[in-house]
């Protein structure tokens, strides 16, 4: 297909141009993608790492810390040092601080500025009283959690854009996987036909009865939680519908002149199925597809949510949803960030997702 | 119609049997067993437990004699739960998960129907538009998210209700759990009324309703029937779904149903719990399904006389 797009692909093309929801979504879709996927690139936090002084800061434009919290930041590290504060000023970026001890200040207790994470390596400004007094200069490190610091006091913003790129990845992949054993599946059956249809379908049907969430519950459980492992396991019981909307397609296919012509010609059932079914599948196929990308970011969720998902320090949304469920009280941002999140994916996902549907198959109007 | 009755009947026992023979194998062949614990037990307790459970034979016999125990209706002893049965577990556990599950599908069925109903009616006015808008949210928002936002609401801020726990089926404690369970559900179900009603509303034997000047209460009744079929068979999918977010609500809210049971079975490596569980769900999956497909010959005359 390199000449002009044909006739009925510019149709649908225009008619979900003409569908302002869809195209909302599809916006809003493509930029929370953006967001997930080149956000950490920006962002100057790393996912994983520890600010053990922000444990739950909730969300605010102002960086950290304040200067109330320097001054208790450097309380703590004067305590370690066996020492007091005899005078200390806050200026922009720096901090002089005057430390007192009873007994000559260990200078290699200075180290502990460092490991506070509000400062930086500390100069030595002046030397008194035999070392007693000592004068630092020592800079602050300012840092800023535009959506708050979670229970470990990592930043919430580029957690939430790191689980979204695992949601969204894991969406992908299972959907791939979903469709690819539902259309081998659906074409064979649909093309097929006769006994082999029948037999096929009720193996869809029996599979289709089963409680089969539990059996991915069972899987994980058991095999330990890996990353392939669940997206295969999401993809391998999303097949079924898939299988059914690619069997129906077919069917209707095959009574059709060219694929009757293509017969005529001598072409085997696999390269009739390859080169005249599948290709015109592609249609319903794919706006069931986007339909059921956010069936699989749910049940990825839904997983995570019950602990069975990506192992620490990764994460995804639904790890981050049941860890703000767990302190909602306190900290009602580490719930709402990331399910906001959660729920505009899915949400988008969703319009889009129907306004393909609706414009690759104006008969379902 | 009694043929397709039989054929749905007979799909049932290969269905069961496979359910079993999947659970069963997977959890035999994955690592760890019920008493590997994190202090190993002394080799002779261990080989005495083994026994006692029939773990030291074959894998084939074992599942032979939970197949024959199975058609005598026994389920086994509880690993985990010593002193349990995995049947007198579920006798406690079943219906507490039952009645949510009932309760949240009839609220389900009530509140979706009738708004799927007046949106329909009304198309594309001003109710139809809330309607379409609170069912969109309603089916994207998930239910572990919804959870959590309830206790804060009605439990933590305003204090009408308990955050969770089960209080012996007091109503005060399954107000929460049951619309949690429910919300996502009555989102689907206002859908495909609204849906199914508008095209009834539309079609040839609607017009001639009406052309024949019948009061509009009339056409809608005769609207209604038609536009149920999809939601009669949405019923099965939706016990389905119901059953897993059970999973989630027991879990939040803090309920012995059988949801939390599976999944703490399954960390302990209970099996014969984890295998009660799965069974348990399927065949009330079963059940069900079958139960929908003899509502929908009473519902649709066109399966009836097929």
């Amino acid at each position: 297909m390199n000449e002009a797009a044909p006739a009925p692909w510019r149709k649908a093309l225009r008619r979900f141009k003409r569908n302002p929801p869809a195209m909302t979504a599809l916006l809003a879709l493509m930029l929370i993608a953006a967001f997930c996927l080149f956000g950490p690139l920006i962002s100057p936090h790393a996912y994983d790492r520890v600010y053990p002084d922000y444990v739950k800061a909730p969300a605010s434009l102002a960086a950290h810390p304040s200067e109330e919290e320097a001054r208790s930041g450097l309380e703590t590290i004067a305590a370690h040092m066996h020492a007091h504060i005899a005078d200390g000023t806050l200026q922009g970026d720096m901090a002089r601080v005057t430390l007192q001890g009873d007994r000559p200040i260990d200078e290699r207790l200075l180290a502990y500025f460092e490991r506070s994470g509000l400062f930086g390596k500390p100069d030595i400004v002046e030397r008194r009283d035999d070392g007693r007094t000592i004068m630092v200069d020592a800079p602050i490190h300012h840092v800023t959690f535009l959506a708050g610091a979670d229970s470990n006091g990592r930043d919430l913003l580029v957690r939430m854009m790191i689980g979204g790129r695992v949601s969204l990845l894991v969406g992908a992949l299972a959907s791939l996987v979903a469709l690819a054993i539902g259309i081998a599946w659906g074409a064979a059956a649909g093309y097929l036909g006769g006994r082999v249809d029948m037999m096929m379908m009720r193996i869809v049907d029996i599979l289709y009865a089963l409680p089969f969430i539990f059996f991915v519950i069972l899987l994980i459980v058991f095999f330990g939680r890996h990353f392939v492992l669940i997206f295969v396991a999401i993809g391998a019981i999303e097949w079924l519908d898939m299988a059914r909307i690619v069997r129906g397609q077919t069917l209707s296919l095959k009574r059709q002149e060219f694929v009757l012509a293509a017969e005529a010609l001598g072409i085997g059932a696999a390269g009739v199925v390859r080169r005249h079914i599948v290709p015109n599948l592609v249609g319903p196929v794919l706006a069931y597809l986007t339909l059921l990308a956010p069936r699989i970011i749910l049940l990825e969720s839904f997983l995570s949510f019950l602990g069975l998902g990506v192992q620490e320090p990764m994460t995804s949304l639904g790890v981050l949803v049941s860890e703000g469920a767990r302190g909602i009280e306190d900290s009602p941002g580490l719930l709402f960030f990331p399910a906001l999140l959660l729920s505009l994916m899915l949400f988008s996902l969703n319009f889009v997702g129907d306004g393909l549907r609706d414009a690759l198959d104006p008969k379902e109007r | 119609m009694e043929r397709m009755i039989i054929r749905r009947l007979l799909s049932v026992p290969p269905t069961m049997f496979l359910v079993v023979t999947l659970a069963f194998f997977l959890m035999r062949v994955a690592p760890g067993g019920p008493f590997n614990l994190a202090r190993p037990l002394d080799p002779k307790v261990m080989e005495n437990l083994q026994r006692i459970y029939q773990l030291d034979q074959p894998l084939w016999r074992q599942y032979l004699s939970y197949l024959a125990s199975l058609l005598h209706g026994d389920l086994g002893p509880s690993f985990y739960w010593r002193d349990f049965s995995v049947s007198e577990l579920f006798a406690k556990a079943l219906p507490i998960s039952a009645f949510l599950g009932a309760s949240a599908l009839a609220l389900a069925l009530i509140v979706g129907i009738a708004a799927g109903a007046a949106a329909a009616m009304r198309y594309r006015g001003p109710v139809d538009h809330v309607v379409t808008a609170a069912a969109s949210i309603g089916v994207t928002v998930p239910n572990f998210v919804i959870a959590p936002l309830m206790q804060l609401g009605f439990g933590l801020s305003l204090k009408w209700l308990p955050v969770g726990g089960w209080g012996d089926g007091a109503p005060r404690y399954l107000i929460l759990p049951i619309i949690t369970l429910a919300l996502p559900q009555i989102a689907a179900v206002s859908r495909l009324t609204r849906a199914a009603m508008i095209e009834a509303l539309n079609s040839n034997h609607a017009r001639t309703l009406r052309a024949y000047g019948l009061p509009t209460r009339v056409i809608l009744k005769h609207a209604l029937r038609a536009a149920l079929i999809p939601v009669v068979s949405y019923i099965g999918p939706a016990a389905a779904a119901l059953m897993t977010g059970s999973v989630v609500v027991e879990n939040i809210f803090g309920i012995p149903g059988v949801g939390r049971y599976f999944i703490d079975g399954a960390l302990n490596r209970d099996y014969t719990l984890v295998m009660g569980a799965v069974i348990v769900v399927a065949a009330l999956i079963l059940a069900l399904n079958l139960l929908v497909d003899l509502a929908y010959a009473f519902i649709d005359p066109r399966v009836r006389h097929e």
